[in-house]
């Protein structure tokens, strides 16, 4: 059985650095979670390890011996095995076929054409789906599971492989706690056949259920590698950031108005029912949870993005919730996650990714290479403010790095006339510089009399600048503090699924 | 009469249903070949120049169905290796495949070659007569369609291609060579599309001449919608044009005053309907990985 | 100035470069001198009144339908239904002529146009709202229409316009001459009134694109239609509206091609021209100035193929081959344009 050693490891995506000089030792027999916030670097690194990506830099020992790891392919012939996330099942195909595709005995040209059915499964399969799922159908197709069977399922198809070396990418992100617990029992017989297990996850309970080891990862570097019985408090504070500088300022914060800016009753959809929110003018309320607890959709939802089956949206005095066909409500600014996918378009020039929210301004006839001239001299002036590098709004947004294409979608939904502004995980991948500007960039429009409501994942963020915080967990709001009251411990026992007195 | 009109069918339907079938299996792999009349025009040609000069129907047959893989490599070349645009790369093979077999078929035109001759009638009455309608081209037709359904449906090449068609990166995940499958998926396509045309020259017409297939391979790219791109169903659909075919055909000569050319409409309007009706249900039928072509910015 | 004869050498030189040689290598394999014709079919495109007015009417057609392809590509839509809108537009132009033949000129020419143009549009906005509200792919959709109306076509023909005694090869009676669109002779090439209408088409559509808002919000659509929601652009109506005008420049090309051509309505005016305009569309990257020259030298290639017949005793599919060679060609040679994602 392998010691798993990885040295130096770093990854960048586009400027955005992933993974930053990072380097474990796995040892076999063990079970080793791997714990941190979103965009921590944790999957990544495991995803360097199964080939998935290649390392920019770094190597990868198995027992001292330097291997070579390029595919997903090549560390299946070491015996690494990986659960994906995102489910790699194929939905439309019946299970048995997902996991003929898996089978460790069908190698080669050779059995292409050998006959496959259900009775052609190897028992330790069976056995094994039976054990996860009790009673599964085989030739139920995929997408006909549930979720959380599904999850299960992946990593019946992983496991049928025999991996020496098995990668569990956050499961407690879909299973529930009835699922998990077949889980645990089930890594714990790994454990005893000698398999190296890593367990990547965001919740302390994992660890404390079946976890030996703790590597906790923050901002693409290892933070702390800790013994299992650690104290949650310390996981906790190696876990979440802890952003730099005091509380600046923010006690001279004006209070709220009474006006009410943007307001949501009784919202349903995606998941979501009966929703309801009030936001004041001059208030920043924030959104905490767990990712994939629904808050980006009930962001998207609230700002007309995708539309919501039923329910009442109002900004300003304003019904809008009949609008939905038309896209994110009028007098509302949105910053979605993932801007290069969801609220830009690369190959256009800045200057026209500017200009969506004013398209109806423009005069009917116009030339159109000549947009860059066009842009209201505010938004320009933005641009300038947030230091979007580089600043020649003819060049395509697509060679913005990570953070400047932020600060141009921060720049054009701050800068025009609305009366909210919904951000959701506004400073992802940014430099903490970058950070605080666009953080005081929301502030300030809640200063100015706009209602602010911002998804969040850093909870030291949404302490110091927000005036009121939801905690949401499973698609339900499970918890509201106000800025007195919230503290860090609190809210992640709520996040988690824990009980909290309120 | 009515077995009569049941071989009938069967014999209208062959060609489609050897290109049909290709496509499917192409398409399920996340790969459409519009070029599916230029295929079956450059089998059909191949065929009937190889039984023409070797004297030999069978040669003739399958060498249909080879000129059909030659045609289909410089495509896959084109989209699997390449990565080119599959619409585009598929119209260039319609032009090529119509443009060299009209430009090499023009010493065969009114030429005659060896071609299929229907079975002798044997001694089992009625059922004796219906056998004696068809030949080995459509017996092989049949063989050739049962291996195909057998190798997608109970194979693990066919789960591998029904995968890669659906989610591409399951199976890259999964450790296999995307492109290899779809490779391979092209390949099978234009062997049975060439076989298809192969069927037409020396099973159908016995002849050779510039566009012989009239639309039979467009209606093929239809009718892969109508059998909701599952290869089992190419056979009711395939059956259906035949059948509309054939009614055009009785209609006309019995003296009804329904024009054949509106029946001619009903595979494309069923495959309409198809579309329309599934794109909007819970269970889309059309692969996947299909649905990306599609969506490619600046084709 | 250095970079743009580069991007000129790259994009046009080397796929130029690479169908003379491909094509050459066909004549040599066939047993002609590939030297003298290409001379002989350059000549044969641009070579002379008669050739150039040949290719100009070859040229018009196939710029109308690269239009019906052009435009939607602008909004990320694929259209392969201007077979079906020539023909649509030809049975609505030709409606009106069979129900007033008598009409005069200045009545007839302008009524058959505006049936023509909205029977295109129609065509092309059933495969728009399929694709806007009913989400069937544009593509094939289109694609099975052009059948549809083809078979339609045949109908007419053999059936309720049938002229008397038309025999094997029926069509519908002869237009009128009032129905002749006027052709105007320049320097003894002749210039038919579409040529007029389809570069007002190409220089509406440049304007529409480089110059208007709604060039800016095509320009959304195509690039992320996520970014539609940005700017409460309505895109089903937009996709709606497209199909529908892209529709309207086959039509044209539909009815003009069976008055000027044909001189009454048959099967088959239409073949190839789809399909030129496909390729003239796609060689030209969609731009609707450059689509002009594509046409022009697409529209000499169907000339010389026509004339290859007679004088080098090469069949007419020659031209076709040189069709798919420059596809194939252009696909693989040509940089294949990159969205910075």
């Amino acid at each position: 059985m392998p010691t798993v050693k990885l040295e130096r490891i770093c990854k960048r995506f586009g400027d955005n650095v992933a993974l930053d000089d990072v380097s474990i030792e796995l040892t076999p027999g063990e079970i080793t979670a791997l714990l941190g916030e979103n965009g921590a670097g944790k999957s990544t690194l495991m995803k360097v390890l199964y080939g998935y990506y290649t390392a920019d830099s770094g190597r990868v020992l198995l027992d001292g011996a330097e291997v070579k790891i390029r595919s997903p392919r090549d560390a299946r012939a070491h015996g690494i095995f990986m659960v994906m996330q995102s489910p790699s099942l194929v939905p439309e195909l019946p299970l048995f076929e997902n996991l003929m595709m898996f089978d460790p005995r069908m190698r080669g040209a050779g059995t292409l054409l050998t006959p496959h059915g259900v009775r052609d499964l190897p028992d330790a399969t069976v056995a094994l789906a039976n054990q996860l799922v009790p009673g599964v159908d085989f030739r139920k197709r995929v997408f006909e599971f549930d979720l959380p069977t599904i999850q299960l399922l992946e990593i019946v198809k992983v496991v049928m492989c025999e991996p020496r070396v098995l990668i569990l990418d956050e499961p407690s992100a879909i299973l529930g706690n009835h699922e998990m617990r077949r889980l645990y029992d089930y890594l714990a017989k790994q454990r005893e056949a000698g398999v190296l297990v890593v367990l990547i996850t965001h919740k302390i309970r994992d660890v404390r259920e079946c976890a030996d080891r703790v590597l906790v990862m923050r901002k693409a570097r290892l933070a702390s590698e800790r013994r299992a019985n650690s104290a949650d408090r310390e996981l906790l504070a190696d876990m979440m950031a802890v952003s730099g500088g005091a509380n600046s300022a923010s006690s001279a914060r004006p209070l709220p108005s009474g006006e009410e800016a943007f307001s949501a009753r009784g919202l349903t959809g995606n998941g979501w029912r009966d929703f309801t929110i009030s936001i004041l003018r001059g208030e920043m309320v924030g959104i905490a949870g767990i990712s994939g607890s629904g808050q980006t959709e009930l962001a998207a939802m609230l700002s007309g993005f995708i539309p919501a089956t039923s329910g009442e949206i109002r900004i300003g005095s304003k019904r809008v919730s009949g609008h939905f066909r038309n896209g994110i409500f009028p007098g509302l600014g949105y910053i979605p996650h993932a801007p290069r996918d969801n609220a830009i378009a690369g190959a256009l020039s800045m200057a026209d990714n500017l200009l969506v929210r004013y398209v109806r301004d423009l005069p009917s006839v116009l030339k159109l290479s000549n947009n860059h001239l066009r842009v209201p001299q505010r938004l320009c002036t933005r641009v300038t403010d947030l230091k979007v590098h580089p600043p020649q709004l003819d060049l395509p947004a697509g060679d913005l790095s990570g953070g400047n294409l932020q600060k141009l979608v921060v720049a054009r939904e701050l800068g025009h006339d609305a009366h909210a502004v919904i951000a959701v995980y506004p400073t992802m991948g940014l430099d903490p510089a970058t950070q605080e500007l666009v953080h005081n960039d929301l502030r300030a429009a809640a200063a100015a009399g706009k209602g602010v409501l911002m998804v969040h994942e850093d909870l030291e963020v949404l302490r110091e600048y927000c005036d009121r915080i939801l905690v949401v967990a499973d698609r339900r709001v499970v918890g509201t503090f106000d800025r007195s009251s919230a503290n860090a411990h609190d809210m992640l026992n709520l996040m988690t699924g824990g009980k909290h007195a309120a | 009469m009515i077995l009569d009109t049941v071989a009938t069918v069967f014999i209208v339907s062959t060609p489609a249903l050897l290109a049909t079938l290709g496509e499917t299996v192409g398409e399920r792999a996340g790969v459409i070949n519009l070029g599916l009349e230029g295929q079956m025009l450059l089998g059909a040609v191949g065929s009937y120049y190889v039984s023409f000069s070797t004297n030999s129907v069978w040669l003739g047959f399958f060498a249909g169905g080879l000129f059909g893989v030659a045609i289909a490599t410089i495509f896959a070349l084109m989209v699997v290796t390449a990565g080119r645009n599959q619409i585009t790369s598929g119209l260039a093979i319609y032009l090529l495949g119509y443009g060299v077999s009209a430009f090499y078929g023009r010493t065969l035109v009114g030429q005659k070659a060896p071609t299929f001759s229907d079975f002798q009638p044997l001694g089992w009455g009625g059922f004796g007569i219906f056998l004696s309608h068809f030949n080995s081209a459509h017996v092989i037709a049949l063989i050739v369609f049962a291996i195909v359904l057998y190798a997608f449906y109970r194979t693990r090449l066919g789960t591998l291609v029904k995968a890669v068609g659906a989610s591409a990166d399951s199976v890259f995940v999964a450790g296999y060579s995307v492109r290899a499958i779809r490779f391979g998926a092209v390949l099978v396509n234009g062997f049975l599309s060439g076989l298809g045309g192969a069927a037409l020259a020396l099973a159908y017409s016995g002849s050779w001449s510039e566009g012989m297939t009239h639309g039979i391979g467009w209606i093929s790219v239809a009718l892969v919608v109508v059998a909701t791109w599952e290869p089992l169903y190419v056979l009711p659909a395939v059956l259906l044009y035949g059948s509309a075919q054939v009614l055009a055909m009785t209609l006309q000569v019995s003296g009804v005053d329904v024009s054949p050319y509106l029946l001619d409409m009903i595979p494309y309007v069923v495959a309409l309907a198809v579309m329309a009706f599934f794109a909007n249900s819970k269970r889309d039928v059309m692969p996947r990985e299909l649905k990306n072509v599609f969506s490619e910015v600046g084709f | 100035m250095r970079h743009r004869l580069q991007y000129l050498l790259r994009e046009v030189g080397a796929p130029a470069l690479g169908v003379l040689v491909l094509a050459a290598i066909f004549f040599l394999m066939n047993g002609a001198h590939p030297g003298s014709l290409f001379a002989q079919m350059f000549s044969d495109a641009f070579g002379g009144a008669f050739s150039l007015s040949q290719t100009l009417l070859n040229a018009v057609t196939i710029l109308l339908c690269g239009l019906a392809v052009s435009l939607p590509a602008r909004l990320g839509l694929i259209n392969v239904g201007a077979e079906g809108e020539m023909i649509a537009g030809a049975i609505a132009g030709t409606a009106i002529i069979l129900w007033m033949p008598s009409a005069p000129f200045l009545l007839l020419m302008p009524l058959m146009t505006l049936a023509a143009m909205a029977g295109g549009a129609i065509w092309g906005a059933i495969i728009g709202a399929g694709r806007a509200y009913f989400n069937v792919n544009e593509t094939i959709a289109s694609l099975m229409l052009n059948f549809v109306a083809a078979d339609f076509l045949e109908y007419l023909i053999n059936g309720p316009w049938e002229a008397p005694g038309s025999g094997n090869w029926p069509t519908s009676d002869p237009y009128p001459p009032n129905a002749m669109p006027p052709v105007f002779t320049f320097a003894k090439v002749q210039v038919n009134a579409s040529v007029v209408l389809a570069l007002i088409a190409v220089a509406g559509l440049f304007f529409w694109f480089t110059y208007t808002r709604g060039g800016l919000i095509a320009r959304f659509l195509l690039h992320n239609a996520r970014l539609a929601r940005f700017a409460q652009i309505p895109a089903q109506r937009w996709t709606l509206i497209v199909m529908g005008l892209a529709g309207i420049f086959p039509a044209l090309a539909g009815i003009y091609q069976s008055t000027l051509v044909e001189g009454r309505l048959q099967a088959g005016f239409y073949e190839g021209y789809m399909m030129g305009g496909f390729v003239a569309a796609w060689i030209a990257r969609n731009d609707f100035v450059a689509l002009v020259a594509t046409s022009l030298l697409l529209g000499g290639l169907f000339s010389a193929a026509d004339a290859l017949q007679l004088d080098a005793n090469l069949p007419a599919s020659t031209g076709i081959v040189i069709e798919a060679l420059i596809i194939v060609v252009v696909l693989l040679l040509r940089t294949p344009k990159r969205i910075s994602a």
